[in-house]
């Protein structure tokens, strides 16, 4: 007998499947409803995970017990940690991944949790109390309630309900899907994937005001037509890092042993002259410059065309041509995202030095899709208009996996707090990269798709890929979402940081103290390793020294200290400037936590500029830091939003009467 | 401050005068025009009889609807006889009424502000004109008013935005084409124009506040002369002189303005210090916070009376009436016909480095912003390494402090977001793969 779902993920790519995980990981029953199940966690575009920004995103998701840094482990084909030159803070762990062997994973370790159940069928409309709802403006009293989803069944084409009190819609970009290539258009939001019509005509229906956005992927070519070895090539890191602490201390379920799958490398070639001059030739073809697309790309991922044209001095671009698979042949273009008809695609590849007699397996494309505009969610991922509802992912105008299972694990938690009469639950701008983005996405209508940069964080230096475990475990383990296991692996970091910390201010090394020598530039993890060496070090608490020493030669622990000892370089390296960051925090902490009230009506708030006005009106900010970042609004703005909150509602509404 | 009343103060100068203003503003303006009679047509002067309890005294009045006005609300003004205790009664009964009290200084300009009619720039310009001392302050005020100095600030903060630009490009956009953003040699020559271009405005920023005055100390041995030069620059007799040696007992300590003598120059504060034969306690901390001396003899002997080794003095011959041995680069002065106190107050005023051009951070708070901004790019320009062969920090920490000093700077001249910056990347390169 089956009982009830609480709560009903709609999408089975990165955002819906982190969603799905980290409410079941919360301990709700969730319902995963999907057009096609075998596609569940699928890598539509590069099959990496991570990089600079991004990669401490999936630290972040992995700290609160998610499933990307998992799946990643289990499938990379090469790992290289970006940015090593650089400080701690700016490191990027990256990982080109067999994309079979990903998504195989994640449908694995979705099928593995007895809270999930994945449904093969069509959202075609979400149910609410009251049933006929408008988001719009001023059109409804009562804000309505989530009550389920209607359901068409994949195989049978029958139509039925299910009813739970949450529901996350991570439909990424099959909302009007539009696929160009050339003069060709193709309605879907995936190669070969019709677009999920059914829950967006809701969407529409009830007012959700939608934006329009565009991206791109490059064409595939067959590796065996590639004269691989004569290219340049690009390996990975030798040891591989692995992204998740669980992998490290093997007790990834996904991935027993590290790397788990062979390591392959990468290949760089470069477009010429002859390409440029082919592509000019041909703009008249091109969806991005003929007027077929309408939508904004990414200004982060041009297409080729659009380098040519706006960079028409460069004579070439980097490719880079990177395995999708040990188990086929695909290799992605990275650097040639194009729209251009096939011909004109194929006469592009077979100009690329290597590339002389490449097949091209799949041609690229555009896709151009419906998003929410963002000032319809707030930071937890929820629909302002509808209680219960959630958008993680794409469809909230962001770009790229990590980013939309970022939101997916928040909206995935959301939804399970919801559906349990819990409070929502956000994450700031000083806690996670995370946080930074939700904060962006509700405070700014997109001109393109979001991807994450660091530049984005004011607080870069303390949201850092080593210390992920540090800032999000332990508030992972109060939402629920971090099990034992990874529990007491976080309790044993902690020991190690603080054994490390005591060694590092109490040690001295050929006479100079411990503590002085690691703030030398050039000094590294490796040095402070062998710093910690206990032969070398004069011990001088004999206590501390016997438990270190104990520690330090358990060998199951090595991955736990050096990680440790990670943070605590990086700590220390950049000690005069966290404190002033910290300092920062904790003058900005009154305008970031003080709410805004609910009631604040803006057409009452005398002296406020139109275009502040405006902003604030639309945006509904929650705080007022995020008042103070919507764009038009100035802190002068901000102050006299503060005083009419301070009057109350009743002298408020009073005060809108008399004007 | 409670936005919800209505506050009242005299708008006038103080002391007799043929007529006073009484201004009010907040929502009871209307009614206060009206109960003296006024209150019909806005923006119209009209007559009327304001109540004192008992006793009425005639005046004229207006009043005018918010947001139209200068502080953007309701606001009245009663014009009266300007007899002090009439105004003093009049205040008192207004300010009976409910809702309705005394401003507190500045609280006008405060709600023009908070009302959005003015900037803060514009709010702290009409403060700073209403305490401007001198021709050139008062200049510089308007100079803000007009938002020159923000305009100074803009430039520079793009400087340091485009700059900020380049390094994130180098962290973000590190797995890109190999495009190098910029080299070491040319973001060094940048973040020394920075450095030179703070440094010209922190320059032209004498201190507005009195306690950031620079302090000039006559200094000397007894009898030489130095309290009768102290009252002949001040040009009035503030200190206690006499013929006979050590009439000077306790440092005096008074502003000199030199906008007259030397354009663009503010005010210093001036000490005259007991003669130097004698020190005491009291003495050498006057001259440990002195920025400059003016070493008094009237022999031009300049025998060594124990001036700290830092102190730039300026050498004074005073008593120049009296016969004695040549100059020798000194000022000669001679306080009694006050030969020469041009050219002295012009030295003082040099030396002092007052002659700097344009004036951006008037005001503490534009100080303040300008010292955190300072400090971000002296740690930036120390962080590039450069002497010493040291290995320059990494970008990360560059742009800490590269993005702290436009914080600080985006206080006054406006934020720059991420976002922009972000933009200005896109803008100048080849990005994405």
């Amino acid at each position: 007998m089956q009982r009830g779902f609480e709560v009903i993920v709609v999408g089975g790519g990165h955002a819906g499947a982190e969603a799905a995980w980290a409410a079941a990981n919360v301990g709700v029953r969730v319902a995963l409803v999907t057009l096609d199940p075998a596609r569940i966690g699928l890598m539509p575009c590069n099959p990496a995970i991570g990089g600079i920004a991004k990669g401490q995103m999936v630290r972040e998701i992995d700290a609160l017990g998610g499933l990307m840094g998992l799946a990643a482990d289990a499938s990379g084909i090469m790992f290289k940690t970006l940015n090593v030159s650089r400080g701690p803070a700016v490191r990027g762990p990256r990982a080109q991944c067999d994309k079979h062997v990903y998504a195989e994973t994640v449908r694995r370790l979705l099928a593995g949790r007895e809270q999930i159940t994945i449904i093969a069928g069509r959202v075609e409309r979400v149910l609410t109390d009251p049933p006929r709802v408008s988001v719009r403006p001023g059109q409804s009293s009562q804000r309505p309630a989530v009550r389920g989803v209607v359901v068409t069944d994949a195989e049978t084409g029958e139509s039925r309900e299910l009813r739970a009190g949450a529901v996350v819609i991570t439909t990424g970009t099959f909302m009007r899907g539009l696929m160009h290539k050339g003069a060709v258009l193709t309605p879907g939001g995936r190669d070969g994937e019709a677009s999920a019509d059914g829950v967006a005509g809701w969407l529409r229906e009830v007012g959700f005001e939608l934006g329009r956005l565009k991206t791109g992927t490059p064409p595939r070519l067959r590796r065996s037509t590639i004269d691989w070895d004569a290219l340049e090539a690009q390996a990975g890191d030798d040891p591989p890092e692995p992204f998740s602490d669980l992998t490290g201390a093997g007790l990834n379920p996904a991935a027993v042993d590290f790397p788990a799958l062979a390591q392959t490398e990468c290949r760089i070639t470069r477009t010429t002259p002859a390409i440029h001059g082919l592509i000019r030739k041909n703009l008249d073809r091109a969806p991005m410059f003929n007027g077929q697309v309408e939508a904004a790309g990414p200004r982060y991922c041009p297409s080729i065309e659009d380098k040519v044209v706006r960079f028409s001095e460069r004579e070439a671009h980097h490719v880079f041509l990177e395995p999708e698979s040990h188990r086929d042949e695909s290799v992605y273009c990275n650097g040639i995202s194009t729209s251009l008809p096939e011909d004109v695609q194929r006469e592009i590849v077979r100009g690329l030095p290597g590339c002389g007699r490449a097949e091209v397996l799949k041609f690229g494309y555009a896709v151009e899709y419906d998003s929410i505009r963002p000032h319809q969610i707030d930071a937890s991922c929820a629909a302002k208009g509808v209680a219960g509802l959630f958008f993680a992912g794409q469809i909230n105008g962001t770009s790229g996996y990590e980013e939309a299972a970022g939101q997916g694990l928040l909206a995935g938690l959301n939804a399970a707090r919801h559906a349990r009469g819990g409070a929502p639950r956000t994450l700031g701008r000083d806690q996670a990269y995370i946080g930074v983005m939700m904060d962006d996405l509700v405070v700014r209508t997109p001109v393109e798709p979001y991807r994450m940069f660091t530049s984005r964080a004011e607080h870069r230096l303390t949201l850092r890929a080593d210390n992920a475990a540090d800032r999000l475990t332990p508030i992972g383990r109060r939402l629920g979402l971090v099990d034992d296991a990874r529990w007491r692996l976080f309790e044993a970091r902690r020991e190690a940081r603080a054994l490390i910390e005591s060694m590092v201010d109490s040690a001295r090394v050929d006479g100079e103290p411990l503590a002085h020598r690691l703030k030398r530039p050039g000094f590294g993890e490796r040095d402070l390793l062998a710093a910690l060496d206990l032969p070398r070090i004069q011990p001088v608490g004999s206590a501390l020294w016997r438990a270190f020493s104990r520690w330090a030669r358990s060998p199951d622990r090595a991955c736990v200290m050096r990680a440790a000892a990670r943070t605590v370089l990086a700590d220390r390296q950049y000690a005069g400037y966290l404190d002033r960051q910290r300092a920062e925090i904790r003058r900005q902490r009154e305008m970031e936590r003080r709410a805004i009230p609910g009631w604040l009506d803006y057409g009452a708030v005398t002296g406020l500029r139109a275009e502040a006005r405006a902003a604030l009106a639309r945006f509904r900010p929650a705080t007022y830091g995020q008042a103070s970042r919507l764009e038009g609004v100035t802190p002068a703005d901000v102050s006299l939003v503060m005083i009419t909150a301070r009057r109350g509602p009743t002298e408020g509404a009073h005060a809108r009467a008399g004007a | 401050m409670r936005p919800g009343d209505t506050i009242v103060a005299v708008a006038s100068a103080p002391g007799r005068s043929v007529r006073a203003v009484v201004r009010c503003s907040g929502p009871a303006s209307r009614s206060i025009a009206s109960a003296a009679g006024g209150g019909g047509a806005p923006r119209t002067f009209g007559r009327g009889r304001l109540d004192l309890n008992g006793p009425s005294v005639p005046c004229l009045l207006w009043w005018a609807p918010g947001p139209g006005t200068y502080t953007g609300e309701d606001t009245a003004e009663l014009l009266l006889p300007g007899h002090p205790a009439l105004l003093d009664r009049a205040v008192a009964q207004l300010i009976a009424r409910p809702g309705v009290r005394l401003a507190a200084p500045g609280e006008f300009t405060a709600r023009a502000y908070l009302n959005g009619r003015l900037t803060v720039d514009q709010a702290e310009a009409v403060a700073l004109t209403i305490a401007a001392r001198n021709d050139a302050e008062l200049a510089a005020a308007r100079r803000l008013a007009r938002s020159d100095g923000a305009r100074a600030l803009g430039g520079l903060a793009d400087l340091i935005a485009d700059t900020l630009a380049l390094v994130e490009a180098g962290i973000d956009f590190a797995d890109q084409e190999s495009v190098e953003f910029i080299d070491p040699g040319a973001l060094a020559a940048r973040i020394d124009e920075i450095a030179a271009r703070l440094d010209w405005l922190g320059g032209s920023a004498p201190g507005s506040a009195a306690d950031d005055r620079q302090r000039v100390a006559l200094v000397g041995r007894p009898n030489s002369g130095k309290s009768t030069l102290f009252n002949a620059l001040l040009g009035r007799r503030r200190a206690v002189t006499s013929d006979r040696p050590g009439a000077t007992r306790d440092a005096l300590v008074e502003p000199l303005d030199l906008s007259r003598d030397a354009p663009g120059g503010l005010v210093v504060e001036l000490v005259d210090l007991p003669g130097v034969d004698r020190p005491s306690d009291e003495c050498s901390a006057a001259l440990a916070e002195a920025d400059l001396a003016l070493w008094c003899d009237p022999d031009a002997a300049w025998a060594p009376i124990g001036l700290p080794d830092a102190l730039p003095a300026i050498r004074v011959r005073t008593k120049a009436d009296l016969p004695g041995p040549p100059a020798g680069g000194a000022v000669e002065v001679c306080a009694l016909d006050g030969s020469n106190l041009p050219a002295l107050r012009r030295a003082i005023a040099d030396a002092a480095g007052l002659l700097h051009p344009g004036r951006a951070l008037v005001t503490p708070r534009r100080a303040e912003a300008w010292l955190r901004a300072s400090a971000a790019v002296d740690r930036a320009r120390a962080s590039l390494g450069g002497a010493g062969g040291q290995r320059p920090a990494p970008a990360e920490l560059l742009a800490a402090d590269l993005r702290e000093a436009l914080d600080a700077l985006g206080d006054l001249a406006g934020r720059v977001s991420p976002d922009e910056v972000i933009g200005r990347i896109y803008a100048t390169f080849c990005i994405g793969k």
